[in-house]
């Protein structure tokens, strides 16, 4: 039996791996966008049967249209609500939910529909283990959006002046750091807490270069210490990447971190210590000091 | 259920919540609380501050923060490193035995029925590409490191 789906999209349309997923279902594909005009436009032409835009006036955040949304799907309740991972998408996804007093899951590997029901592969405890979970009534799924999904064809934009929640914009400030998106990233490098200090990042950052890599980091590298910006860590909940080429450095190689990288074609792992459960993890792997392997490897990218 | 509570309390302006649960870690549950309030809802939170009726919030986003005004009662999810947590001592686990605990009754509470029910059907390890595990010998690391971009240029991962 087919099942109908309405993707709850904030202010980046990178839903790609949202609409393959609903697709499979089906059914109808419907997306609700609380953004600007030019990303529902963007998903109005990525292969959705159609979409509908709550324009909210002056600054407010994308939460201010959660209502609106919810007002949206409770209308023409679907079998399943999808979202990403970005923040602002969950409260979306949190107040469809609450409309439709949807079952909720958060780790959908895969999702698939079986008469009545829909069946939906979930991994659960940072990835440890895998649950199939069989839903009778509505289920609410955030699920890695994937990469801007390319344009097909297009629907009109169905515009919904809605009234926002009582949230306004005061102030944003941000350094000039520029947007990663890792999940597009061919080969990456990450780092962990086998770098002894911030500036050591040098050595990473030329093998990067030479590798034409992006970098990204564990948790502890970002989050505790500050050294790279937090969408740059990728773990259980954080990115979760499957580039060509992934180099392990410094990282030991527990789950809540390599559950973000196991979908990487070839795995390189560089750590001091040969017991390092990362070495179970890797294609190939260096015992040793990376201050010396891993400038050995630039060097040899050359 | 949670929903419920914060309506028999009544007069509530804030509800804070943390990032999420250490076993499930799904981000939802603020969320969707607020969606069953009617509640504004912002997540990664990482300073609060104003009064009742004029909330000032901090909240962390790419590259930044943003800072936002929420004009009435609300749900705040902290960021996981909003805060460092405060070590309890023994003055204030004993003061905490002090503390008034209200109990609800579930069945008194106006908790609507479950439109979905989730059944566990199996659980099993997820299947994990098969790796090579091959260690390569790093007594001279120039050597090793020449063999390692040999091998991931054979292997066509470079």
């Amino acid at each position: 039996m087919s099942v109908n789906v309405w993707i709850v999209v904030g202010d980046q349309p990178t839903i790609g791996n949202l609409i393959t997923v609903a697709r499979a279902l089906g059914g109808q594909v419907g997306a609700v966008v609380a953004g600007p005009r030019s990303v529902a436009e963007t998903v109005a032409a990525s292969g959705v049967d159609k979409v509908v835009w709550c324009s909210a006036p002056g600054e407010v955040p994308i939460e201010a249209s959660a209502a609106a949304v919810a007002d949206v799907i409770a209308a023409d309740p679907p079998g399943v609500v999808l979202s990403g991972r970005q923040p602002s998408e969950r409260v979306l996804l949190g107040a469809a939910a609450a409309r439709l007093h949807a079952a909720v899951l958060t780790g959908a590997r895969s999702v698939t529909a079986d008469g009545d029901d829909v069946i939906v592969a979930n991994a659960i405890f940072g990835g440890i283990a895998e649950e199939t979970v069989a839903v009778s009534g509505p289920v609410a799924l955030v699920l890695e959006g994937g990469p801007v999904p390319p344009a097909s064809g297009t629907v009109p934009v169905e515009e919904l002046a809605a009234v926002p929640l009582g949230m306004k914009v005061i102030e944003t400030r941000t350094s000039a750091v520029d947007q990663v998106d890792l999940g597009a990233a061919p080969r990456v490098v990450g780092i962990g807490r086998g770098l002894k200090a911030q500036q050591d990042l040098v050595i990473i950052e030329a093998l990067a270069q030479a590798a034409k890599a992006e970098i990204a980091c564990s948790r502890p590298v970002a989050e505790g210490l500050n050294w790279l910006g937090k969408e740059r860590y990728i773990g259980s909940s954080g990115q979760h990447i499957a580039p060509q080429l992934y180099f392990a450095i410094g990282i030991s190689g527990q789950l809540q971190h390599m559950v973000g990288v196991h979908g990487a074609e070839t795995i390189v792992a560089i750590n001091s210590d040969p017991n390092a459960p990362v070495f179970a993890d890797a294609d190939y792997g260096l015992v040793g000091d990376l201050y010396k392997i891993v400038p050995a490897i630039t060097g040899a990218l050359k | 259920m949670l929903a419920a509570a914060v309506r028999h309390i009544g007069d509530v302006d804030l509800v804070v919540t943390g990032d999420s649960s250490v076993d499930v870690a799904a981000k939802m549950i603020p969320t969707v609380l607020a969606g069953e309030l009617g509640w504004p809802a912002v997540a990664e939170v990482t300073a609060v501050s104003g009064q009742a009726g004029a909330l000032r919030v901090e909240r962390a986003i790419p590259g930044g923060v943003q800072v936002l005004e929420i004009g009435g009662p609300a749900v705040l999810a902290a960021s996981a490193d909003a805060a460092v947590p405060h070590v309890p001592g023994m003055k204030d686990l004993l003061a905490a035995g002090k503390k008034p605990v209200e109990h609800l009754e579930l069945a008194a509470m106006n908790v609507p029925a479950r439109s979905a029910v989730m059944t566990v059907t199996g659980r099993s390890r997820p299947d994990r590409k098969a790796r090579k595990g091959q260690i390569l010998d790093t007594t001279d690391p120039a050597a090793a490191a020449a063999e390692l971009v040999a091998a991931l240029r054979g292997a066509g991962a470079l």
